[in-house]
């Protein structure tokens, strides 16, 4: 059992009381956290945990469909419902377990979270350098917000080497997996708490940098999608999640830490990248220009996949960008055992006649798969022809799942075999359609970068494999991992970077895929293996 | 096999011509197209829809049965219109306000033509009068609306309070559909029906209407 009162002491569990909800949390070595609820039969506990610092998943923004945020109840009162008993088998009811978000307490209790989120595995593209920064030196900040993980560099102005990392999950999490849940929380009057998140992750990466009161920051640069971005500043998000899907603004933005952040020492300078629309943000812009877009001759590719797989084709003239609603699929959001990278995600699966084996992320006991594992593990099914050309399982797959860890636990299912389908072929059906709609043919195209932090640990071949690409592309695809930052720590280097940002995003135009006959009918195409 | 039984097993497989040859081939040995409808083309789309609830199949496969389907209804219909067959049901449909997802929508067109309703498609991004308007004009009996964004759910709710407004509610029956909306949704802005796939709404259609016609 996780986190039982002895190990907790045993452990010297910390208390944490945060000052305005005073909500008690007790950490323990495993990762579960113990938190003192108040009975209160009107609030949800997600709800209650949402104003502390304690990470849940909660895919579906607490609705009660996706079944992530489980907490179990160790002492208390917690009625069970409907959706516990979806989630749940009776014998975990009987233990204790709920879902967050419809457990209404109607007594003080004290529940158990598993904080795994909080190891969340974030490709920072450049580890901690051994040797510390010198304090007297200039440097610069480079931004990538994402909608589940934040990251950042201090660059040094003058070499441009980056000395430092600093990277957290995306706290805004608890509020749903999706922009577009986050739009909805922003609506219903939380964008103060959403904005709060942002706001405190930047203020911590600052002060672990000039806490010293020494060390000089001279600029930052912020890429994020245009959800993230509204959010930060504060924009009304009422026109963002309905269509004609309107932003407040796309606009590159100037402005201070102190503007930004309210508390923030100096007026240190910062640049937010402008985006193109809704769905193609200042991340994409950021990444073109890190990619070198606005320098090319010749038409390339780069497509971001998270959660939107947003889509972008061109060179110095001319740019066509799209997104996709690809789901939380690659993301582990809708899937079963889906989690995110987390520490014991299953993230590699090879298959052989003596069966399954799997790598967990840390060499950890499996506690679900992130999006890596489920494509190795969708292209072995395939391959061994458990998993056929429509999609389906062989029996007694089909009704059982196939186990993916050795206890058995750890499972895919055929339903999560058609959320792939679903995800993989709005990738691809997605790209199809810009290079058509662009006009050219794939020998035309130099390069396809697929950028993300899942697009950087696939394995490309077995992509190809489930069909996310094209076999004939596999030679033009390059991982290049974080390239939203790697464009705005380039913003920081380059004096012409106004300029050239600028005319980048002027030569940019969207084009609407949901709107487009010939995706949706290469969509239904590519969800057959 | 019977002819009819075939025409339901080529249909169940996509098999939009041989579907056509086999109804064209019915209708020239005098079948009755009511036996032709129900028995081949409904019965074929039923089953196929069963099976899509059940993860069996996917989206294309539902996609090029119904397209078999329409194939043998195009032959079936003037034939239908001459006798006067009467459908069970007739419902419109639309993605509500705001939001432009359809294959979702689609796939519950297909199900409901499949257990027999007269449908009118209302498209995408439809407000929510317009669901009552041609509701009224289409003479319907179901109203179904579809979300999949958080960020539009709401809209079905505006169209609920627009029937109540109008004194239009108890006229309709309210079905809703769609990834984020749930049961404890449809309660709460009191629909009459959620439903979480396409073949499960057309089954709860249609057990609608026979309760309906039972209570008449």
């Amino acid at each position: 059992m996780k986190g039982s009162k002895q190990q907790c002491q045993k452990t010297g569990g910390v208390t944490i009381e945060t000052d305005t909800k005073k909500v008690k949390a007790a950490k323990n070595s495993d990762g579960g956290i113990k938190v003192n609820i108040a009975g209160d039969r009107d609030r949800s506990i997600l709800d209650v945990l949402r104003q502390t610092d304690i990470s849940v998943s909660a895919v579906c923004a607490g609705k009660g469909n996706c079944g992530k945020c489980r907490i179990r109840v160790l002492k208390g009162t917690v009625p069970c419902s409907e959706a516990d008993k979806k989630v749940f088998t009776k014998q975990e009811i009987a233990a204790g377990y709920r879902l967050a978000c419809t457990a209404y307490p109607e007594t003080d209790c004290i529940v158990e979270v598993d904080s795994d989120e909080e190891g969340f595995v974030i490709p920072a593209e450049k580890s901690r350098k051994d040797t510390a920064w010198k304090s007297d030196g200039v440097y610069g900040i480079a931004v990538d917000i994402g909608t589940t993980t934040v990251v950042m560099q201090l660059a040094d102005m003058e070499s441009g080497e980056i000395v430092d990392v600093y990277t957290s999950v995306n706290r805004q999490r608890i509020y749903g997996a999706d922009v577009i849940s986050r739009i909805q929380a922003a609506n219903e009057g939380r964008g103060g708490e959403l904005r709060k998140c942002i706001q405190e992750i930047l203020q911590t990466g600052i002060n672990a940098w000039t806490g010293d009161g020494e060390t000089q920051i001279d600029c930052m640069v912020i890429g994020a999608n245009t959800t993230m971005v509204h959010l930060l500043m504060g924009y009304s998000c009422k026109s963002l999640g309905v269509f004609p899907f309107q932003p407040v603004t796309v606009d590159l933005i100037q402005t201070t830490h102190k503007r930004l952040l309210g508390e923030a020492k100096g007026g240190v300078r910062t640049f937010i990248m402008p985006g193109v629309s809704a769905y193609v943000g200042g991340d994409i812009t950021a990444g073109l220009y890190g990619l070198h877009f606005g320098e090319r001759e010749k038409v390339s590719i780069l497509v971001d996949l998270g959660t939107n797989g947003e889509m972008a084709i061109g060179n110095r003239d001319r740019i066509l960008a799209a997104s996709v609603a690809a789901g939380p699929a690659f993301e582990g959001g809708n899937m079963v055992c889906g989690v995110g990278s987390i520490p014991g995600a299953i993230c590699k699966v090879t298959m052989d006649k003596d069966g399954i084996k799997s790598q967990t992320i840390g060499d950890r006991k499996p506690n679900g798969i992130c999006g890596t594992g489920v494509v190795d593990a969708v292209y072995e099914l395939i391959r061994a022809g458990i998993v056929d050309e429509t999609g389906r399982m062989a029996q007694p797959y089909f009704e059982e799942g196939i186990a993916l860890s050795e206890d058995g636990r750890i499972r895919l299912y055929q339903k999560d075999i058609r959320q792939i389908q679903l995800a993989k072929a709005a990738v691809r059906a997605g790209l199809e359609t810009l290079m058509l709609r662009y006009g050219v043919t794939l020998g035309e195209v130099e390069r396809i970068y697929v950028a993300g932090g899942f697009g950087y640990k696939m394995d490309i071949h077995k992509a190809a494999g489930i069909g996310l690409f094209a076999e004939a592309w596999r030679e033009k695809i390059r991982a290049v991992g974080n390239s939203c930052l790697q464009g705005a720590a380039k913003f920081l280097r380059e004096g012409t970077a106004l300029e050239d940002v600028r005319r980048l995003v002027e030569v940019t135009r969207e084009i609407d895929l949901s709107q487009d006959a010939l995706f949706q009918q290469l969509y239904v195409e590519h969800m057959c293996f | 096999m019977s002819l009819i039984q075939e025409i339901s097993d080529k249909l169940q497989g996509g098999k939009a011509k041989e579907v056509k040859i086999l109804v064209q081939q019915a209708l020239d040995e005098e079948r009755d197209p009511k036996e032709i409808l129900n028995e081949g083309l409904l019965n074929g789309m039923m089953a196929v829809g069963a099976r899509f609830k059940n993860n069996e199949i996917f989206v294309p496969e539902v996609l090029v049965a119904a397209r078999a389907m329409n194939a043998g209804l195009t032959i079936l219909e003037p034939k239908l219109t001459e006798i006067g067959n009467e459908p069970v049901g007739k419902a419109v449909i639309g993605t509500v306000q705001g939001d432009l997802h359809d294959i979702g929508k689609n796939l519950v067109i297909m199900m409901l033509k499949g257990a027999g309703f007269e449908v009118c498609d209302l498209g995408v991004d439809v407000e929510p009068d317009t669901f009552i308007d041609k509701a009224e004009e289409f003479e319907a009996d179901i109203i179904c609306m579809s979300a999949l964004l958080t960020t539009t759910m709401p809209k079905m709710k505006d169209c609920i309070e627009r029937l109540q407004e109008r004194d239009l509610r108890d006229k309709y029956i309210v079905m809703i559909g769609g990834a984020p909306v749930n049961e404890s949704f449809a309660k709460q802005i009191e629909a009459d029906y959620y439903t979480p796939d396409a073949a499960s709404a057309a089954e709860v259609a249609r057990k609608i209407m026979e309760e309906k016609k039972a209570h008449v």
